[in-house]
């Protein structure tokens, strides 16, 4: 032991050259360098859109120079942009609040005993991770739509007379978002639990066993403080991704009675640069948006950092 | 969902004629125009005097397409309205690249694949420039995106230096260059329309419900209201017992649904009643919207709104249509299945326009802009724009009118006693509908053609050779007898048509379409403006229809809604569309 740390406190110097070996491993990371650079930094050449007042159809080279006109006009609309950003937030914090409940699914699977079963559940709740939301949608819309099942079955049994239509209650999207989201997401979301699970020393079990320590002790006193660093990580990169979640669910989901519930910054965005063809204009709340990410990662870094002393960078 | 046929055309046009009279704002759907089409859908009728005088001017097309076939073979991309690759295949298709040696690679229009395309510079060869209420037409000329055609069209056009086209180019020229005078759009459907076989747009209910409370009058959007409530309370469920409901629109159209009283009462952007520009989101006795809103919030308060009226999109709406659940619309085309279904449990059983003595019908008319919204184009990606014009020159000839209103000369139809008339198995097999009708191809490019279904062509006989009165007459069956003997008529349009002619209904001939189609592009601001009352006016709709408890309550809800309009610029909006109207009118006239 003594001899592992004399050895560790002296590192030897690193060496320098260019070894057959280091030009095998820089070959190996260079198609991941060069795909997150074609799609996450190339893409960026598309920002310079939001300081011009670009018409699809006319290049860019004859389009005017406007600055930050757009900006200020995302500014200006500030009812709207309350709207989105409560939204945004609203429903971001709504998916970070139910994170932990793929923690708990993990925890619960893992304390299955038939393994067949456990296999099983994992398989169902995995697979809704791999429906398209278009497919989710129209689930839904069979379910819960007034004339869907549900509607249909309540009214044979004579529970109800009118039928009710969650999908165009603003007063339940938020919830109702949120419910389809751990839904789809919950199976999928426990995988990296359940590794961590796997991860965590056996033999902490056993002692927590010999010291007497029933099922419920060993997950509250073992399970669960081996999955919190990897509860933090994951929660703060949820975070930092708050104002892009699931843009494709709000979009299939949307119609004019949950639009204002559930307009976030991303349809915001799409609305205007899309379908209404103010590219710039969209570009610029884009580009707004980003930057908050941005900010919001670096805090809540730091704050990580001084608070539980972890962070991700 | 089928496309490109009459029932499809003409929901194309609405559409089109509902941004007409929106004026501008480029967030519209692109479902419009899309339909499921009625094999027993228009077939039209004489036309009217007015159609007749307009289409004296005749359409003798003196076009050659024949010589083009003999030309190499070759295939175009086009992107068509409302006519996708399902044309592929029919005969008529074969037919056009018969005598064109064109074979097309149609491309259905949508909307935000066009913007897509037309940022990336992938532009098909031939498009058709969905041109009202955008700024498209400016984006490709300015962009050099689109070529102009002067010189194709003497060298390839024959058909379209016809007379019949002389205004329409001019106009083209005139108000579709962006002001460089130049020829870049050829319009299609030009000339008169006509009363069809049935009056297609209009308040369409159960017919044998309306029978069993005795023909009920309808003067008011109170009396629909009350008709549908009758007929609810008679027949609260379906056979299977799903609940009826009244009404419902669909909202997958842009504001289309949210508009589509207008097509009964003519309230609307450019108002037929007071033959002038009304500020349809906030003058609520002139406007489509608020008719719609009224229409719905009455519905509400007798407990016959559909919970889904916000939510549907046109397909659910055909969908509860054809399970018997919707009881009325404002137009027959979601009635299709669920009448041919209606027919076999009974002789009088389904879904007719009823005519009203009051308000507006969307039939008649007479352009030279055509549908302004679909135009023909030919792109600077295109490395044939020769082989392109003899296309689109076929297309618009006479002879490609025929064509595809009516089929092909001695398959289709005949020359008999020297008038053209279609084959008794072809008007059979219209009738029988499915797959075998299909494939004729007849009537599904009703959006590619030059001239109007009623324009009299060279031979002395309409366009669409279904569109006669012995045509009507093998159109009707058990339904629309029952429907023509209580009004008295031959064909169930005639119904409508016999209260237009004594003036108690207003027309598209009161419509000035040129004008409306000429009016200049919306600057940038106006058209931000439009976007957001849009979109304030679609989300606080429902809230009105749904939330107001009582009149009272309504008025106030009303009021709200309307102040948040006015403050996102409704009169700022309103005042550059009249003087957009004001200018192209005087242009027009000058």
């Amino acid at each position: 032991m003594r001899r592992m740390e004399t050895a560790r406190s002296a590192p030897r110097p690193r060496k320098k050259t260019l070894t057959p070996s280091r030009l095998t491993l820089f070959a190996l990371v260079l198609p991941c360098i060069a795909l997150i650079f074609a799609f996450n930094y190339i893409p960026l050449f598309g920002w310079l859109y939001a300081f011009y007042d670009f018409k699809p159809g006319i290049p860019l080279s004859q389009s005017e120079f406007v600055g930050l006109k757009f900006f200020r006009l995302l500014f200006e609309d500030k009812e709207q942009l309350a709207t989105v950003l409560i939204n945004t937030f609203g429903l971001g914090i709504l998916s970070i609040l139910v994170s932990p409940l793929s923690a708990v699914f993990a925890i619960l699977l893992n304390e299955t005993a038939s393994n067949r079963f456990r296999k099983v559940v994992q398989t169902l709740t995995t697979l809704p991770n791999f429906i398209s939301w278009i497919i989710v949608f129209s689930l839904a819309t069979a379910i819960f739509s007034s004339d869907g099942m549900l509607n249909g079955l309540l009214m044979k049994l004579g529970w109800i007379h009118d039928p009710t239509n969650v999908l165009a209650d603003p007063g339940a999207a938020w919830a109702f978002q949120t419910a389809v989201s751990v839904w789809k997401s919950l199976g999928w979301g426990s995988i990296v639990y359940l590794a961590a699970i796997a991860g965590i020393d056996a033999e902490l079990y056993d002692a927590a066993k010999v010291d007497g320590a029933g099922r419920f002790q060993r997950i509250r006193n073992v399970t669960v403080p081996g999955l919190m660093p990897t509860f933090f990580v994951l929660t703060l990169l949820n975070i930092a991704g708050i104002l892009s979640v699931n843009f494709e669910q709000y979009f299939v989901f949307n119609n004019s009675l949950v639009a204002a519930k559930i307009e976030t910054l991303d349809l915001y965005s799409v609305r205007i640069g899309i379908s209404t063809g103010d590219v710039s204009f969209g570009t610029a709340i884009g580009m707004a948006k980003s930057v908050v990410s941005i900010v919001l990662l670096f805090l809540l870094n730091s704050f990580s950092r001084k608070v539980r002393g972890q962070s991700v960078f | 969902m089928r496309r490109g046929t009459s029932s499809a055309a003409l929901a194309g046009t609405l559409a089109a004629s509902l941004a007409i009279m929106a004026g501008c704002g480029g967030n519209s759907s692109n479902g419009a125009g899309s339909p499921s089409a009625s094999s027993s859908a228009t077939a039209g009728a004489s036309a009217t005097a007015s159609a007749s005088a307009a289409s004296s001017a005749s359409a003798s097309a003196g076009s050659s397409p024949a010589a083009a076939a003999d030309k190499k073979p070759i295939t175009l991309k086009v992107q068509f309205a409302a006519t996708g690759p399902d044309f592929e295949g029919t005969d008529v298709y074969n037919e056009i690249t018969k005598q064109t040696g064109v074979t097309m690679d149609i491309e259905l229009f949508n909307e935000d694949k066009f913007k897509v395309e037309l940022a990336g510079g992938d532009l098909p060869d031939i498009i058709q420039v969905k041109n009202t209420g955008t700024t498209y037409l400016q984006q490709l000329i300015q962009g050099g995106s689109i070529i102009p055609l002067d010189d194709l069209a003497k060298t390839n056009g024959p058909a379209i230096q016809a007379p019949v086209y002389a205004k329409s180019l001019d106009y083209s020229r005139k108000f579709w260059s962006n002001g460089t005078g130049k020829l870049y759009l050829i319009p299609v459907q030009v000339g008169p329309s006509g009363w069809g076989f049935d009056q297609q747009p209009g308040f369409v209910t159960r017919w044998d419900y309306y029978k069993e409370l005795g023909y009920p009058e309808i003067h008011s959007i109170d009396d629909m209201v009350n008709v549908l409530a009758d007929m609810v309370k008679k027949h609260p469920t379906t056979a299977d017992g799903k609940k009826v409901y009244g009404t419902a629109i669909w909202n997958d159209w842009a504001t289309w649904g949210l508009q589509s009283m207008g097509l009964v009462t003519g309230n609307g952007f450019y108002n037929v009643n007071t033959g002038a520009p009304a500020n349809d989101y906030t003058d609520v006795e002139h406007s489509d919207m608020w008719d719609t809103i009224q229409f719905l919030y009455k519905a509400q308060q007798k407990g016959i709104l559909d919970p889904d009226a916000f939510t549907a999109k046109y397909d659910d709406i055909v969908a509860k249509a054809t399970q018997g659940t919707l009881l009325s619309s404002q137009a027959t085309w979601p009635f299709v299945q669920a009448n041919a279904d209606l027919l076999k449990q009974g002789p009088d059983k389904g879904f007719m326009t009823i005519p009203l003595d009051w308000g507006y019908v969307y039939v008649g008319g007479s352009t030279v802009a055509g549908w302004g919204d679909r135009a023909f184009a030919i792109t600077k990606n295109c490395k044939d724009p020769q082989r392109a014009m003899d296309l689109i020159n076929f297309l618009v000839s006479e002879q490609g009118s025929r064509l595809i209103e009516s089929g092909i000369q001695g398959t289709h139809w005949d020359m008999v006693d020297g008038k053209p008339q279609m084959k008794p198995e072809v008007v059979q097999l219209r009738a029988a509908g499915g797959d075998p009708w299909k494939k004729t191809g007849i009537n599904m490019a009703a959006n590619q053609q030059g001239l109007t279904d009623f324009t009299t062509a060279s031979d002395g006989s309409v366009v669409n050779l279904f569109d006669t009165p012995e045509m009507f007459a093998s159109q009707n069956n058990s339904l629309t007898s029952d429907y023509n003997q209580h009004y008295g008529v031959t064909y169930p349009a005639e119904a409508y048509k016999k209260q237009a002619d004594a003036g108690k209904v207003k027309t598209m001939d009161e419509l000035p379409q040129d004008v409306l189609n000429a009016m200049a592009t919306a600057p940038e601001d106006i058209q931000r403006i439009k976007a957001k009352l849009d979109d304030l006016i679609t989300k606080g709709a429902p809230t009105v229809v749904l939330k107001s408890k009582d009149d009272a309550d309504y008025q106030k809800r009303q009021q709200d809604l309307i102040k948040q309009l006015n403050d996102a610029g409704a009169d700022k909006y309103f005042e550059w569309y009249k003087q957009a109207f004001a200018d192209a009118k005087a242009k027009i006239e000058g």
